[in-house]
């Protein structure tokens, strides 16, 4: 099975989506389609054996709809010297064209420039250089700036289309409404040339508006070749309305206009071209302003995607040489200067430095680099210069993966969407349906044939499902690039649904709640032995130790620049301590236990070892040539931010749970820090994932937060599994969200993102059936059978236009979107 | 042709789309018609249209006597247009026909007949060989097109002669019981003593007429209508 995105174009509704769903879904070989209207993705799992991308792509073509080129190929422009004539142009399109990964190339002689478009996955900008090269020309450097993005590209001209065509409809709708309303207006009566007196000239001025309403049904043409197309399919849309509401403007019209000649001159007060022409303008600009709206949607990615630079100094020959950064290679050194960006992942083999991560993290303490530390492409090297070794590029780089995460959450279609395909997929038919009854309806109360029309056009115009295609999809956008941009990565947009309905979130303890890393907390000597001294002899005692209680003595010996001494002799009692000769000492190192097994008396340090342990932390006892000589406590403490972001989630109604394998004590002890409201203590790595399942059977909703391989079980069995920081991989690949920062306050911001987002969605959903609940019986003439107004069909396209149009603004509030915290204005 | 350059020619094209269609008389259905209605007219009073060679004007009579004449040369010395009608139901009814305006208004004292001069212009009328009164109303129509108007609530066309004054015909004789329509604007008459209620043989009534700038509005006339078929 191969799983595919591909791009849909001409898309104008959730019918259109569907439309392409069930064309697609019935395909044979096909497992499984799924359409994003706001991101335009068909996301496509398919058996290659049996399917073909074309084959696809011409499904996708003969219902009426597109598929845009492949948004991995880029396009870039070559400057090259040495041409001479059009024999030197074909030359390098022969060599050129034929490398694999290149689409098409076109060079121009006048310009100097080839044009290539290429995929550079497939083939590297220097290949294409060599080829030119090899051909006898020089290619000179290509500017970074003109490597445009296709997607980005399509979407430009997309909107600019949208405009030119919303500009031409709208330069006939404006004359056309003068001609039309102007001299009926009650107080303005606008002036009209003698020319074009109704009264007067009629013909003239019928034909002067069916000239102007030519350009506008032009501007307008998709909606008659999609519509009609979808129409003849028998599986009518957003476009369909439109053709047939502003059709029948039109021929009713044009039947006025064939009265007219024939002498019936007061059917130039049954001209309805007017109708047609605002119709399709004001559709125009709203579907112009919402294709600018639905590419703000997708700005997070774009930010995301622009962090990475343009280029890379590599070391050639152990000299400095730019290159695009598509050119470099893993296992290349990189250089790095204070101020640029790290092109790509590596490990630092030269040199120290201070890197800003918070691009990617969102964490905004630059981290320290130095030799054998990881960097990531995008971040930015602060005051150091460092030479690092590429161990990720491409596709493969931290940032690419995040970029895809996103793409492929912002694609993703929430549950709550598919209330929005069912409704959409018999909408348009129904609607067809009722504007037919109700035009009907009005002729057999014995109203006149340009009553009913009104009503027909009225109903099929304001009744565009567009706004409902577009509820659920452009929050998803906006609240998942919102989340990228700090850090919190939902995947998908099931996900992002699931977290706002989290009832109760289990925290893993070790590496979530806490540092991950025990500290010295306290050092307890005896007998007038100094607290540093005491702690010199433990960490000599653990120097060789690989114990984590044993390093964080030792790092704590470390960071109070004590002497690094080194024990002569060394032994491990396994679940007891250690025993070490130090200058010609023998200090022990442990548990009760190793005490008595000695025979070495605790005495007064009984009391405050039991006080250390009911604190939570782990107190060691240390004797010194067979007599007490104090304690040494050890810790993992809560991070700084750990109770903040507990209060927060109780604040916001969540249950918080800790759950850890140590014991019931210790947890207890950091339970009370940190403020949790239940504790599972001393739960086995393996049992994680049954305590996650027995808070389910209590039903409640759960979101597991966790950072390590062993928690990787409970993130998949909680209903959302939360990965933290820089957790490991396994973690990653089984949870529903991602938090880049190893920062706790981020869980409830996500679930508030979440929050936010559904709430927006319901918003959007309100709206968009909101528009067509109230507008169709409006429409259908409801409220003018009760005495009430009318509602004429050029305002039923305002309305209609502006339902999308407030959707995706609406939509975009989530850019503003604040990730409040306690103590952050 | 470069998107650009289509975008340019769009506004020339739908220029001259437009003078062609300004200029193009087969677009002029009201004119057109207006001829062809006015010559069933002609063809259906009793008093069939007639040259006067005194005045060098064509005229039709009604049956009741009154009469719409149009000049066969608008660059002549008399009047373009004249309404010719009884005057003795309007001084029955009050008339002093000293308070009339004389630019406008004639009563000949012998004949008792009150006569209606209109001045539309002083182009000259060219025809091939002796004019007919058709040629002479289609002539009007060509140069002075303004004048000739449809009346939506009467299903008629007219001639606006001036200063509200007007003469109207069906457009259809066979369908309209208003045939052909002495229209007087009674405003000079009622301040030159006429009382409205006691002029015999003329309504007294409100119109529908659309003013300069083409809204409706209610205006009283003396109407004096015939029905021919």
């Amino acid at each position: 099975m191969k799983v595919e995105e591909l791009t849909v174009t001409g898309m104008t509704c959730a019918s259109c989506s569907s439309r392409v769903e069930r064309v697609v879904g019935k395909l044979a070989g096909v497992k499984s389609a799924s359409v994003n209207l706001a991101t335009e993705k068909l996301s496509l799992e398919y058996d290659e054996a049996v399917l073909s991308e074309e084959q696809v792509a011409q499904a996708v073509q003969k219902a009426g709809y597109g598929i845009a080129p492949k948004e991995d190929a880029k396009r870039v422009t070559i400057p090259i010297e040495g041409m001479t004539c059009a024999s030197c142009v074909a030359r390098i399109e022969k060599v050129v064209g034929r490398l694999e990964g290149v689409r098409s190339v076109a060079v121009n002689l006048a310009t100097e420039r080839a044009d290539v478009l290429y995929v550079p996955q497939t083939v590297r900008l220097s290949a294409i250089k060599q080829a030119i090269s090899g051909a006898g020309y020089t290619p000179r450097e290509v500017d970074a700036g003109q490597s445009v993005d296709l997607d980005a590209e399509r979407k430009r001209k997309a909107i600019r289309n949208l405009r030119i065509r919303f500009i031409v409809a709208a330069a006939a709708a404006l004359p056309l409404l003068y001609l039309a309303m102007g001299h009926m207006l009650p107080q303005v009566r606008l002036p009209l040339p003698a020319f074009l007196d109704p009264m007067q000239y009629p013909l003239v001025f019928a034909v002067v508006q069916l000239l102007l309403v030519i350009p506008a049904i032009g501007a307008g043409s998709r909606f008659y070749s999609v519509g009609l197309k979808a129409l003849w399919h028998r599986a009518p849309n957003m476009d369909s309305l439109i053709a047939i509401g502003t059709a029948a403007a039109v021929l009713y019209s044009l039947a006025s206009t064939v009265r007219i000649a024939m002498g019936q001159f007061m059917a130039a007060e049954e001209l309805y071209f007017e109708t047609a022409a605002v119709i399709i303008a004001l559709i125009l600009l709203g579907k112009s302003l919402e294709a600018a709206s639905k590419g703000k949607t997708s700005q997070a990615i774009k930010k995301l995607m622009g962090l990475a630079p343009k280029t890379a100094v590599i070391l050639v020959d152990g000299k400095d040489t730019e290159v695009p950064i598509a050119e470099v290679e893993v296992g290349d050194l990189v250089r790095v200067k204070p101020g640029e960006k790290i092109p790509v992942d590596g490990e630092v083999v030269e040199g120290y430095t201070a890197v800003d991560e918070s691009m990617l993290t969102g964490e905004s303490i630059p981290v320290e680099k130095k030799a054998g530390d990881p960097v990531t492409g995008a971040s930015l090297n602060k005051n150091g210069s460092i030479v690092f070794r590429a161990t990720r590029v491409g596709a493969d780089t931290a940032l690419a993966q995040i970029v895809k995460l996103v793409e492929q959450a912002q694609g993703s279609k929430a549950p709550i969407a598919q209330l929005a395909d069912v409704v959409s997929g018999y909408f348009v038919p129904i609607v067809m349906g009722i504007a037919l009854l109700a035009g009907l309806a009005w002729l057999a109360t014995g109203e006149s044939v340009v009553f009913g029309l009104t009503i027909f056009t009225a109903v099929l115009v304001i009744a565009c499902p567009c706004a409902l295609g577009l509820a659920t999809p452009t929050a998803i956008m906006v609240g998942t690039g919102r989340g990228a941009e700090k850090g919190i990565l939902f995947k998908g947009g099931a996900a992002l649904e699931q977290t706002h309905r989290v009832q109760t979130v289990v925290l893993d303890k070790t590496g979530t709640l806490t540092e991950g890393r025990p500290v010295v907390t306290d050092v307890v000597p005896l007998d007038g032995l100094a607290p540093a001294e005491l702690l010199r002899l433990a960490a000599a005692a653990e120097r060789g130790s690989e114990h984590p209680l044993g390093e964080a003595i030792v790092r704590g010996a470390a960071e109070q620049g004590l002497a690094a001494t080194v024990a002569d002799r060394f032994q491990a009692i396994p679940g007891k301590g250690i025993v070490a000769s130090i200058e010609g000492r023998e200090v022990l190192l442990g548990n009760e236990s190793l005490f008595a097994e000695r025979g070495v008396a605790a005495g007064p340090l009984a009391a405050r070892w039991a006080e250390l342990a009911s604190a939570g932390k782990t107190p060691m006892f240390i004797a010194v040539g067979g007599k007490a000589a104090g304690i040494v406590a050890v810790a993992d403490l809560p991070k700084p931010s750990s109770a903040r972001a507990v209060k927060t989630m109780r604040e916001m109604g969540l249950e918080v749970v800790m759950l850890t394998g140590d014991n019931r004590r210790t947890a207890q002890a950091v339970a009370a820090l940190v403020g949790v409201d239940r504790v599972l203590a001393e739960v086995l790595p393996k049992d994680k994932a049954e305590a996650v399942k027995a808070i389910q059977a209590e039903g409640r909703r759960v979101a597991m937060v966790g950072d390590g391989i062993n928690d990787a079980a409970a993130l998949a069995q909680a209903d959302i599994g939360i990965a933290i920081g820089s957790g490991t991989d396994v973690a990653i690949e089984s949870a529903d969200l991602v938090l880049m920062r190893d920062d706790l306050e981020d869980v409830p911001a996500a679930i508030a993102l979440s929050r936010a987002t559904i709430r927006n969605i319901k918003q959007n959903l309100f709206w968009a059936f909101g528009y067509n609940v109230l507008g169709i019986p409006i429409a259908a003439g409801l409220l003018h059978a009760f005495g009430g107004p009318l509602l004429n069909p050029i305002f039923a396209a305002a309305a209609m236009s502006m339902s999308s149009v407030s959707v995706v603004s609406n939509a975009l509030r989530l850019r503003r979107f604040r990730f409040r915290k306690k103590g952050e204005k | 042709m470069t998107s650009k350059v289509k975008l340019l020619l769009a506004p020339v094209a739908a220029a001259a789309a437009l003078g062609f269609l300004i200029g193009c008389s087969a677009l002029d259905v009201v004119g057109r018609t207006a001829v062809t209605t006015y010559r069933a007219l002609l063809e259906a009073v009793p008093d069939g249209p007639a040259l006067d060679g005194s005045t060098g004007r064509f005229y039709v009579q009604s049956p009741g006597g009154e009469r719409f004449e149009w000049s066969a040369d608008f660059s002549g010395s008399g009047p373009d247009f004249l309404i010719s009608l009884d005057a003795a139901p309007f001084l029955e009814a009050g008339l002093e026909p000293e308070r009339l305006s004389g630019e406008r208004y004639a009563l000949d004292p012998t004949t008792r007949r009150l006569a209606l001069a209109f001045e539309a212009g002083d182009k000259g009328f060219a025809y091939k060989g002796e004019p007919s009164p058709l040629e002479g109303f289609q002539k009007i129509v060509e140069s002075y097109r303004p004048l000739v108007g449809y009346h939506e609530a009467l299903d008629h066309y007219g001639l606006a002669l001036g200063d509200g004054n007007m003469f109207e015909w069906a457009k259809d004789l066979s369908k309209n019981d208003k045939d052909m329509v002495f229209v007087l604007n009674p405003e000079p008459l009622l301040a030159a003593g006429v009382d409205p209620a006691k002029v015999q043989g003329w309504a007294f009534a409100k119109v529908e007429v659309k003013d300069s700038a083409g809204a409706m509005m209610q205006v009283d006339k003396f109407l004096k209508p015939y029905e021919l078929r």
